[in-house]
This record gives structure tokens, sequence and C-alpha cells, in this order.
């Protein structure tokens, strides 16, 4: 029996099926990773094909990237650093394809929010083929205010906070994201944890020039702000929404939104894909991983392609100490407790 | 769950006096992601203070991991200096925990990258070497039938995985009684291997390697087939420049030959193929076992072309491709480096460069589009002109109309006005001839009856009486 949903009175809610909820006047935000055609090819495809090899079928060649955002099995392995118990009940903020809300239900009952209705059609479909069947599903924007406070245990925001301002228009993005977190705290039960999984806006492959994530505009991210919404406005010619920071000012957010316990990890080479997760709360791990482990190699977040800065990388990561590689990692997952 | 393993770890009573402080962190790894989910695999080194005291190991979907542990202390027991100490299973959260010493010192393939002068990278090939060596010296006694058995057992589970195409599978059924042939009245050997010999499973420290990761590990017969997956999976240099580096300071032939194989110094000397191929048919089968569905479709995808390359090979004579020469190898190699180093600079010329292009492009894009505005404007004026013409022209068009349907009707009323005037005239002739004709008659009658009457009678007979004539 799965945890029972406690919705606000003031806003109406629409009930599809047993397990499904929509927020939404329509069909939700629009896609973008993907057009509206292989949207419907993908879902139909589903009905009788195993969703990897549909995955891989329609994406391997033509949009590898997004192939490997679908299926790479490590997407989901900063699920280990978060102590879940069975009885728990998981809110996955921007569920996508389900990449997290599937394996995170194998730890406990998971709520998928995601704000486009036909995605939450798809990764229903996969938990199907994957035997799931602890997940809600809830079709609603990621900064809307739908659920009664203090009902999670865990909030997951894997690459969600950096997109939350896009889908609104005219407001301040910084304060939507800010919004965003106090919500996200709003939501947790006492002692309840966030995960926050995003890019550092000052990691050191952006610096020397790579690719930013959101936008595909080299030696951009790093600016301050102000300059890379003005730069932004000039060079696209609309309005910059989506917005990454540095590890103070998460930690400071994340305070602000009321977290007191705030845990760091360096997530390399990013943290949609870990392949090493560092501990930064001492120094220790950090200075044991630049002296002694294999250099991960990093990519151009836009495209998933090897970045051609990894050479370089790799000499230039070892003169920094590890209090100054702390803020250089190219993204982290940041574990941030409400306190009891 | 991380944070939970380790207070178990700490509270455990085998593992608990490894830790000396409360101050305990952690570094994550993970595995590749082209894993099924329930072969993932996470490796946690814990620390203690500054130390990493444990390594643990587990399958992501709590599958057991007991086996390895068990195949890992059985080659410990043989090889204790060699590889890396197991010291237990826990059961912590229903997941099999493998823990095991870390093993002090750095990841063989970045001391490498570190170390790139000859002599150094001289050194490390020959402390693998050695390394390699003394996994050989325990080994244990075989035989031929043993040695078929176990290669057959491959093709088996290789045709399970694999459709091949019948050029193919000729191909592979010549190379595997090559294969055996070579060990035909030879003394068979067979030692456990970890299957997975590769530079980064290596910590070096202090002129002190450490083989770690046994996943893979087996009994096998085809342990020589090591050197193969060491120089597939290394990249750190160039397996040109290894080859001319140790060439003549290594003397083994499984060394050399997997070696060649995998640099420019391959030949097509039947049995040379014929190791290739047990060995990618083993690797293949390796990596399949915990691949998931859609990698499946790349590593057979790739299984086909790696046939079709062995095919051509196989037919082709036996011709030594690439004199060695060290100096030349070198310079190579180190030129490559610096390419990789500066590529990004490269990429950034290509890209002001296109830009550039890109730029004169857009320029010529613009007057383009600028002759097309003025020609659009052009045509829109014309068109403005001409539709107002037309407009006008229409206008008049079917003022015209109207006025020929006026006059039209104008006529169609002069028409009937003249003939009704004709009628009118007709028939106020008509009536009027009748009129006449009635006034006549009407005289006639009136005549008549005046003469028919009796007065009028009696008058005339009165003026005949009279003698006057009517």
């Amino acid at each position: 029996m799965m945890n029972k949903l406690k919705f606000l009175n003031n806003v109406h809610v629409k009930q599809i099926d047993d397990i499904t909820y929509s927020f939404l006047n329509d069909e939700g935000i629009k896609l973008f990773d993907i057009t509206n055609e292989e949207f419907l090819t993908f879902k139909e495809k589903l009905k009788s094909q195993n969703w990897m090899e549909v995955a891989f079928d329609m994406f391997y060649e033509t949009y590898p990237w997004l192939y490997r955002i679908i299926t790479d099995s490590t997407r989901s392995d900063f699920l280990f650093l978060l102590d879940i118990k069975k009885d728990d009940l998981a809110l996955d903020l921007g569920a996508g394809w389900g990449q997290i809300t599937i394996p995170l239900s194998r730890f406990c009952d998971v709520v998928a929010l995601e704000g486009n209705l036909g995605k939450i059609q798809i990764i229903k479909e996969i938990a199907n083929q994957e035997n799931r069947n602890n997940i809600q599903y809830v079709a609603a924007n990621i900064s809307d205010k739908v659920f009664e406070n203090e009902q999670f245990n865990f909030v997951i925001l894997n690459g969600g906070l950096e997109w939350v301002s896009t889908s609104s228009k005219g407001e301040d993005p910084f304060k939507i994201q800010q919004n965003t977190l106090q919500n996200a705290y709003n939501l947790l039960k006492p002692n309840g944890i966030l995960y926050l999984g995003i890019e550092n806006k000052y990691g050191l492959k952006y610096i020397l020039g790579e690719k930013d994530d959101h936008t595909g505009l080299e030696d951009f991210i790093y600016l301050n702000d102000n300059s890379i919404e003005l730069f932004y406005k000039s060079i696209i010619g609309k309005p910059l929404r989506s917005f990454t920071h540095s590890k103070k000012e998460y930690e400071h957010m994340l305070k602000d939104s009321g977290f007191e316990d705030v845990t760091f990890f360096g997530s390399l080479p990013d943290y949609k894909l870990p392949k090493l997760m560092i501990d930064l709360t001492d120094n220790s791990c950090t200075q044991f991983a630049q002296k002694n482990l294999e250099f991960v190699q990093e990519f151009d977040g836009a495209t998933g392609r090897i970045s051609k800065l990894n050479y370089k990388l790799q000499n230039i990561y070892s003169i920094f100490s590890p209090n100054e590689l702390t803020n250089l990692y190219p993204s982290y997952s940041i574990i941030a407790r409400k306190s009891k | 769950m991380i944070n939970q393993l380790i207070q178990s770890l700490k509270s455990s009573k085998n593992f608990g006096n490894k830790f000396k402080s409360n101050d305990t962190h952690y570094v994550f790894l993970t595995s590749g992601g082209y894993r099924k989910y329930d072969k993932g695999r996470i490796v946690v080194i814990v620390f203690d203070g500054s130390e990493p005291r444990l390594v643990v190991k587990f399958y992501k979907n709590s599958d057991s991991i007991s086996n390895e542990y068990e195949t890992q202390t059985q080659i410990y027991k043989i090889y204790e200096n060699l590889i890396t100490k197991p010291l237990g299973i826990e059961r912590i959260n229903d997941y099999d925990i493998l823990v095991e010493e870390p093993a002090l010192g750095k990841n063989l393939t970045r001391y490498v990258y570190e170390n790139l002068n000859k002599y150094a990278l001289l050194d490390v090939f020959k402390l693998v070497f050695a390394f390699n060596k003394n996994l050989n010296s325990k080994l244990e006694v075989s035989n031929i039938q043993n040695l078929t058995k176990e290669v057959d057992q491959l093709f088996q589970t290789f045709y399970s995985n694999i459709k091949i195409s019948n050029s193919h599978e000729d191909m592979i059924k010549n190379l595997r009684l090559i294969f055996l042939k070579n060990f035909e009245n030879k003394k068979i050997f067979q030692r456990f291997s970890n299957n997975d010999f590769i530079l980064n499973n290596f910590i070096i420290n202090k002129n002190k390697i450490t083989l770690t990761d046994f996943e893979f590990s087996t009994k096998t017969h085809l342990y020589f087939l090591e050197w193969f997956k060491f120089f597939r999976y290394q990249w750190v240099v160039s397996n040109d420049y290894i080859h001319d580096l140790t060439v003549s300071e290594i003397a083994d032939p499984f060394y050399n030959l997997g070696l060649r194989e995998f640099s420019n110094y391959k030949i097509n000397e039947k049995f040379e193929l014929a190791c290739r191929l047990i060995f990618e048919i083993f690797d293949f089968i390796n990596r399949f076992s915990i691949s998931s569905s859609s990698t499946h479709k790349t590593l057979i995808v790739d299984m086909n072309k790696f046939l079709s390359e062995l095919n051509s090979r196989f037919d082709k004579p036996n011709v030594v491709q690439k004199e060695s020469n060290l100096d030349s190898s070198e310079k190579e190699f180190f030129n490559d480096e610096y390419q990789k180093l500066i590529k990004y600079k490269k990429s950034i010329d290509e890209l002001l460069d296109l830009r550039k292009s890109n730029d004169e492009y857009n320029l010529r894009l613009k007057n383009t589009f600028e002759y097309l505005d003025k020609s659009e404007r052009g045509f829109k004026d014309q068109k403005f002109l001409t539709e107002n013409l037309r407009k006008r022209n229409d206008g008049l068009h079917d003022e015209v109309v109207k006025l020929r349907e006026h006059n039209d009707e104008l006529r169609n009323e002069i028409k009937r006005l003249e003939l009704d005037h004709e009628n009118f005239k007709k028939s106020m002739q008509a009536s009027h001839e009748n009129f006449k004709k009635s006034i006549q008659a009407s005289h006639e009658n009136y005549k008549r009856s005046v003469e028919s009457s009796l007065p009028w009678k009696f008058a005339r007979i009165l003026d005949k009486l009279l003698g006057k004539n009517s």
C-alpha cells in the first residue's frame, strides 16, 4: 500500500487514474529533448519492445548523448549516498525519462513529478516493464506548489534547479530557484533530505573554455550573473532563464531556505553520469583522489562529447590545493538536511 | 546507504578495530554505465581521518558478491603479496558487502601518465611483466582435453549470444583448430586469473604493484591471453612506443604477441590470429554477461566488425608491416601527445576560421537578403499597385457590368414600352376601329330602327304624298 498523497486544498487536481494526478491545464511544458514525432514513435514502440532497445534504435546513432542520458546505469548511482529506508516516501522533482524515479523505487515509494503529461506516460510504461509498482505520478511544474507540507522523507532535484525558471516568464529566475528550494524544504518531513545534483559554474573545465551545459556557449558561464544575462540576450536574442552557481552560492541558497546541514560531493565527470564522487567535508578525500586515482575524462555537457580540454585538465588539476580544488569540480552532488 | 554501511562496519566485530577516530569520509566510485542495473557495481574507499582504511564493494541490486570474495580469497592464498587482501563479507541492509584492505599507492594508469620518460616507462612495463611472471610461477598442471573443453565452452556461450555469418563461422572453425593444434604434445597448465589484467587495475607504491578487482576471476587455461587484455585496454602510451621500448628487454611470446596485435606491428600469422580471436571471444562473453540489453547491440556490432577484419587478415600473406625504431616511435608518441594537449587550441582556431567564414557567409547572406528584401519590397509595391489597379479595374468592370445591365434593362424597358406603345396603338386602333364600327353599326341600327319606326314610315308616306324625295 503506497503512501497517500496530500495535496493543497486551494489547487485544482485532476485524478487521471489511481496513481496519476494532474495540475496542468493542457499537456504541460514543451518537450525540449525530442520532437513530438519522436515522442510518439518512442511511446508506440514501448508497447512491444524493451525501453532500452527502443532508446538504442532511436537515439544511439542520431542523438548519442540523449541515449546515454536515458540508458546509462550510473545516472542514479548518487542514490547510494542517501540513507533511504523502505518505508520512506521520496519525491523526484522533474522526473524526465524516469532515470532516477525507477531506480529510486527499488529503495522506497516514489512520487514522480514531471511537467509534461506525455513524459509521465513514458515513465509509467518503463516502470511497468521494470515491474515497479510503488510509484505515483504528478503532472505539474517543479515550481508549482501542489503538495501539503512535510510529507516526504526525500526530495530529489537532480538536474532540475537550473531549469526551473525556464517554464515561467517575467519573474526573477533567481527568485524562482530560491522559492523552489524553499518549497522543497517545506515539503520535507523534519530530518528529511534534499538531494541536489547540479553543475558548478566555476568548474575548471568551464573556466578553461568548455561549453556551458545549458546554453552551449563557451567561455560564458563563469562570468558574473549580470554579464551572462546581458551577453546571452545580445548573442541569443532572448533573456537567459537557466542559471548555475558556485559551491558557496549553493550553500547560501540552501541555508537561506532553512537547511542547516549541507554536505557537498565533487562529482566527476559530472553529476549526470558520475564515475567518481568525492566527499568534500574533508580535504583528505580530495587529496587522495587528486594524487592517486585515475583521471576521469570530462565531457562537453551540451553534447556529451569527450572534452578537448581533458589533456589540459589532467595536468592543471594537480596544481591546486585540495581546498582550492573543492571549488573547481565540474559539478556537485549536494545533500541538504532539514533539522529535526 | 554508504553512511549506514560505514556505521555498521565501525560497530562490527570484524572491522570496528580498523577505525581509530570518529572522523570518517569516503570516495565513491561507480562502474561503467554500459552495465545492466543488477550488474552495476559500487566501490567505496572509506577514510578514517586522512587514511584510507577499507575498500568496500557491492552490487547495486543486492546481488551476492560472495563468489568473488571466495575466489579472491583463494587467489590471495596463492599470491599473498600480489593482490589486495579480502577481509570479509558483511550483510548490511540486505546487501552483500565485500570488504578488502586498501592498496595504498597510485593508480598505475595515472602513474604512467605522470612518468612518460622512457626509463620510467621501461621500469613500469618490466614491473608488470615481472608481476605476470610471478603469477605464472604458480601454475597447475592440466591437459589438452581440459583446454579444449574450456575453449569449446567459450564458443558455445559465444554462439548463444551472437549470430555468425557462414564465412565467419568457417574462419572461426579454422582458427580454433589452429589454436588447439599449437598446444598438442605440449605441457598444459592453468592458473587463476582476474581476467581483467589491465593497467587501471594496478596500484603502484614504491616500485611494488598490487592487482585489484577480481569480479571476473576464474581458474583458466587461457591465462597467457592476459597480455591481449592488457594492451587492448591501455591508452596512456602508444603500443608502438611500448613495443620499441621493450622489444629487446622482454622476451615472452605471449607478451610480444599481445603487444603486436594492438600496435602497428601486427602480423597475419595464423596462430596470432587464433589467439586474438579466442581473446576477443573471451572478452566479449565477460562484457556481454554484465551489459544492458542496449549495450548488447553495440557489442554484437563491434564483434561483427572485428570478425570481418580478422577474415580479411586471414586471407592475406603474413608480412611485417613496420620496422622497429625507438627514436621514431618515441618522437611520434610525444608529438601526438602534444597535439592532444593543444587540440583545444586547434579547435579554437578551427572555430575562429569557421566563425570567420561564417561571418563572410552571413555577410553574403545578409546582402542576398537585403537584395531579396528590396526585390520583395518592389514586388510588394508592384503587387500593391497591381492589386489597386486590379481593384479599380474590377470596380470599373463591375460598374460597366452594372451599367450594361442597367442599359439592358433600359433597353428592355424601351422595348417593353415600345411594345406597349405598339400594343396600345394597335389596341387604340383596334378600339377606334371597333368604336367606329360600333358607331357605324349603332348608326345603322339606329337608322334601321328609325326607318323601321312608325313615325318614320308615316313621314315617308307623308313625303310621298306631298311629293318630296328622301
